[in-house]
């Protein structure tokens, strides 16, 4: 009846962003975890190019070092405490020694903020913050350079660069102010985050990617080997298998649209299949752009499974 | 139930139109999901095959029957409390005229019988009130009275057979209405093959007081019959000419042969033909000696019992007649005009107690009363058997007593002068016929077996007996003392008082199946006879063992209006007027009632609605 809604509250706090829910959990991680984490790295590739002069990512690059890998002939210039001598004696040409270096990397953590990963129970925000938090403390620990930056329309103002674990409270106090943004376009972000940082590095995108924008636009731009990319896809059980029935008035949490659905099994079927395939070509496109893809739960510990799950896949080491 | 504005039902028109509403726009519960992305994923086939289905939800039922009701409501029904929760009280009228024998299309029995089955499909659905059966034959009689027993109902139907010409449904619509006097519910049913009299004019407009309710048995049918059948003297040699008339009503052309029998014997067979709708008349003159006629038609037609009919010749009863009386001449001559009757004469000083069938005393009475009918003209003072009154005056002019018109109807007594009267005192029952000065002329009287009548005075001190006016009464007066012949014929089902002789102590009647019964004979020497049957009846007064008289009379089936088997139409069906008071009372609007109900689904649906949100609230 229509005059039932005369009186009738908004649901308006229903919509609402729900940070401060988000804050009031406490904090992300405590010492103990943090200090069983700082055993694991991130495993970044050698095409990555960083800054051999800290870091402890191997490189491909080839220096004059004692320890030894191959020879190149001696040019003007080479420090002379690398020459070979013995291999001068047997050969009478002067060759300088050379050996694997280790780099530094540049670490891009990009977080979705969008109000899409507010909702759902546990929120696939927290889990982002976890993760994002997880890997820039892997990767301050192990001396690479780090921005984090969360994103909605577009990338919000980053933390970092930042280098060193001193960094690592303002690195977790700018992780937990994180404002949820009205939506996502992950495609563009990406592909502006890559115009923004030509030099490349290790980027880690943590998304529910639930964006009506292509990725592909995005993963092009980021190709290897400047770039390697990990891609968190943050999944609710929920969007998989929808715990609903009957006719129902769906809301979209970013942009307001609404669609009528009557849901029975036949239909819960159909969205459980194509809910499976729209995964299964996210997975196909990472595979093609040469990204590494890692599903992730939302209800899933981050200790227990998460860290095992990405270690497994060998994307920690 | 009935509603008073019918055109309210197109409300029911809301009816779809809220179906198609809740198919275009179905309130649903609004879930806010991450994103519609993968729902828009789904695929189209499967979206429009959800658009297209009507989910049957309660609020649906609800809107459903809330238009409903208010769409009856604007109808403006009222029940009719008019036999709600009481018993039904039925009189079933059935016609048993002898054209119910006739078969009924469809059914392989008589219209009776199907009659009877219509019956008992009627008194089953009375459910458990009480039933009146009346049988509407020539005399309308009421077979069961009053009662829920459906055996005796049924048995009572068993026992229905045609019974004559014509219905008197009228009287039976009478008896109906006695025996639902003061019931509740009331009905009367009438079965007929609508082949009555009276139809279109007196029942049509015939005022009931309980719902009357015609229902038509038999179909339509062709018959022809023998409709007239009769005969009178010819003149001289005691010739008879016979008279028949024969009708076809059916719609083809006939040609038939009609045989006329005499006493068993054929006499003439003639060739007919009748045209559609047509008629026949027949005459034949059948010589002296023939006691009784029957003709017989090629009818080959569904009512056999009108293709007969059947005449019985004896027109005169014949009487002896003893006249005792010394000057007798005057009395001798008037008797012996009177057709029919044998006459003796003898002398008072002969008279011996002689056996006749009217015995004439003239100025002489014996010690006691004879047998049969008794004329006592001038009675001498000394007679034992009337008490001697003082001398009459002779003055006056003699008036005829109301109980006299019959006796003295067309007979002029301007110019007769009767002479003094006879001082004699009339017994208390006697009846006075004619008197002058207030005493007795002529009065009569009955004892067992004897009718008595009494001139008191003489005849030759008047001029009577040179008036025209003395035959004429003297035959009058014998043919009152000496009861006539048995009619010739007769209608079957017809009821006849038939004057019986004062001697007879009983009378026997033999229908044509052979059966015999008795009859009783009234006070008033009258012996009511009802001919069921088509055929010939024997009539046999007796007076002890002996055989006072025998008569025939025919009995035909053969009627204008029952002989024909076509269907009419009957009347239309009666309700019952009403007083306004009571009709008033009886008649209960319904629509204040629906719109209530309305009003609380309407509030009903509030309630679940409030529900199912503040629910799918907190469920967001």
């Amino acid at each position: 009846m229509w005059f039932k809604t005369i009186f009738r509250r908004k649901p308006a706090a229903s919509r609402k962003p729900r940070t401060a829910a988000t804050r009031s959990d406490g904090p992300l991680f405590d010492e103990a975890f943090l200090r069983r984490l700082e055993r694991l790295s991130l495993q970044a590739q050698r095409t990555l190019r960083g800054n051999p002069s800290s870091g402890e990512h191997p490189s491909r690059r080839r220096l004059p070092t004692t320890v030894f890998s191959e020879h190149r002939p001696y040019t003007r210039g080479d420090d002379v405490r690398y020459v070979d001598w013995n291999a001068y004696a047997r050969q009478e040409q002067v060759l300088v020694k050379l050996g694997e270096a280790e780099q530094d990397v540049h670490v891009h953590l990009l977080i979705d903020a969008s109000r899409s990963m507010t909702v759902g129970s546990p929120p696939r925000l927290r889990l982002a913050q976890q993760l994002v938090g997880a890997l820039g403390y892997l990767a301050l620990a192990h001396s690479d350079r780090l921005r984090v930056a969360p994103f909605g329309p577009q990338v919000a103002r980053p933390f970092g660069p930042a280098q060193g674990k001193s960094r690592v409270p303002e690195m977790f106090g700018f992780i937990e102010r994180i404002t949820p943004q009205p939506d996502t376009r992950v495609g563009a972000v990406l592909a502006a985050y890559a115009r923004q940082h030509p030099q490349g590095g290790l980027l880690v995108v943590c998304s529910d990617l639930l964006a009506s924008d292509g990725l592909e636009e995005g993963l092009r731009v980021l190709a290897p080997p400047r770039w390697q990319v990990l891609v968190l896809h943050l999944l609710d059980q929920r969007d998989l298998h929808p715990d609903m029935q009957g006719p129902l008035e769906l809301e979209d949490s970013e942009t307001g649209q609404r669609l009528a659905v009557t849901l029975d099994d036949a239909t819960l079927r159909a969205y459980a299949r194509a809910a499976r395939q729209w995964r299964e070509g996210i997975a196909r496109l990472c595979a093609r752009r040469g990204v590494r893809y890692a599903p992730i739960l939302s209800h899933w510990p981050l200790e227990r499974q998460v860290i095992p799950y990405l270690y497994a896949r060998r994307l920690l080491s | 139930m009935s509603l008073l504005a019918p055109l309210g039902l197109l409300a029911l028109l809301t009816l779809p139109v809220i179906v198609i509403l809740h198919m275009l726009r179905e309130r649903r519960r609004r879930v806010i999901v991450p994103s519609l992305l993968l729902w828009q994923l789904l695929s189209q086939s499967h979206a429009a095959r959800q658009r297209r289905r009507l989910s049957i939800t309660l609020l649906l039922l609800l809107h459903l029957l809330v238009a409903a009701l208010l769409a009856l409501a604007l109808a403006h029904p009222q029940w009719d409390l008019i036999g709600f929760g009481r018993q039904r009280h039925l009189a079933l009228v059935i016609d048993t005229s002898i054209s119910m024998a006739a078969p009924a299309p469809g059914t392989g029995g008589s219209r009776l019988d199907a009659a009877r089955v219509r019956a008992q499909s009627l008194l089953g659905a009375a459910g458990g009130g009480s039933a009146t059966l009346i049988a509407a034959g020539p005399q309308a009689q009421v077979l069961d009275s009053d009662t829920s027993n459906s055996v005796r109902l049924v048995s009572a139907l068993a026992r229905l057979q045609p019974t004559g010409v014509g219905s008197d449904v009228a009287g039976a619509l009478t008896l109906a209405e006695a025996s639902l006097q003061g019931r509740p519910n009331p009905q009367i049913i009438v079965l007929t093959d609508a082949a009555l009299p009276a139809l279109a004019s007196e029942l049509a407009t015939r005022g009931t007081t309980v719902p009357l309710r015609w229902e038509t048995i038999g179909g339509d049918l062709d018959n022809r019959a023998i409709v007239t059948f009769a005969a009178r003297p010819a003149s001289g040699a005691g010739l008879v000419q016979v008279y028949a008339r024969v009708v076809n009503y059916g719609g083809g052309a006939l040609r038939t042969v009609v045989r006329l029998y005499g006493d068993g014997t054929l006499l003439d067979a003639r060739p007919a033909t009748l045209q559609p709708d047509g008629e026949v008349e027949l005459t034949w003159t059948v010589p002296r000696g023939i006691g009784f006629l029957h003709a017989e038609l090629d009818g080959n037609d569904p009512l056999p019992a009108d293709d007969r009919a059947e005449l019985s010749l004896a027109m005169y009863r014949l009487a002896r007649v003893l006249l005792v009386s010394e000057q007798p001449a005057a009395l001798e001559r008037a008797l012996r005009a009177v057709p029919g009757l044998e006459l003796t004469v003898v002398a008072p000083a002969e008279y011996r107690g002689n056996a006749a069938d009217l015995t004439v005393f003239d100025g002489f009475l014996p010690a006691a009363w004879p047998s049969g009918g008794v004329l006592a003209i001038h009675p001498p003072r000394d007679a034992t058997l009337l008490a001697a009154g003082p001398p009459a005056p002779v003055s006056g002019e003699a008036a005829i007593t109301p109980a006299g018109a019959a006796l003295f109807e067309g007979i002029s007594l301007g110019a007769v002068e009767f002479g003094p009267a006879t001082p004699v005192t009339p017994p208390a029952e006697a009846v006075t016929l004619l008197s002058r000065a207030g005493q007795p002329l002529i009065f009569r009287w009955r004892v067992p077996g004897s009718a008595i009548a009494v001139w008191a005075f003489d005849l030759s001190q008047g001029n009577l007996t040179s008036r025209l006016a003395f035959p004429l009464l003297v035959a009058r007066t014998a043919r009152d003392l000496i009861p006539p012949a048995a009619p010739g014929s007769a209608l079957a089902g017809a009821t006849l008082s038939l004057p019986v002789d004062p001697r007879a102590t009983i009378v026997e009647v033999t229908a044509p199946d052979g059966t015999t019964t008795p009859l009783t004979i009234g006070p008033e020497g009258y012996a009511p006879v009802t001919f069921d049957q088509p055929g010939r009846y024997t009539l046999v007064e007796l007076a002890g063992a002996q055989r006072l008289y025998t008569a025939y009379v025919g009995v035909n089936a053969g009627a204008a209006f029952e002989s024909d088997l076509r269907p009419r139409p009957v009347p239309e069906p009666v309700a019952a007027p009403l007083a306004r008071r009571e009709r008033d009372k009886a008649v209960q609007p319904l629509w204040p009632w629906l719109v209530a109900l309305a009003l609380i689904v309407i509030l009903g649906e509030w309630v679940y609605v409030h529900a199912r949100r503040s629910r799918g609230f907190a469920e967001s």
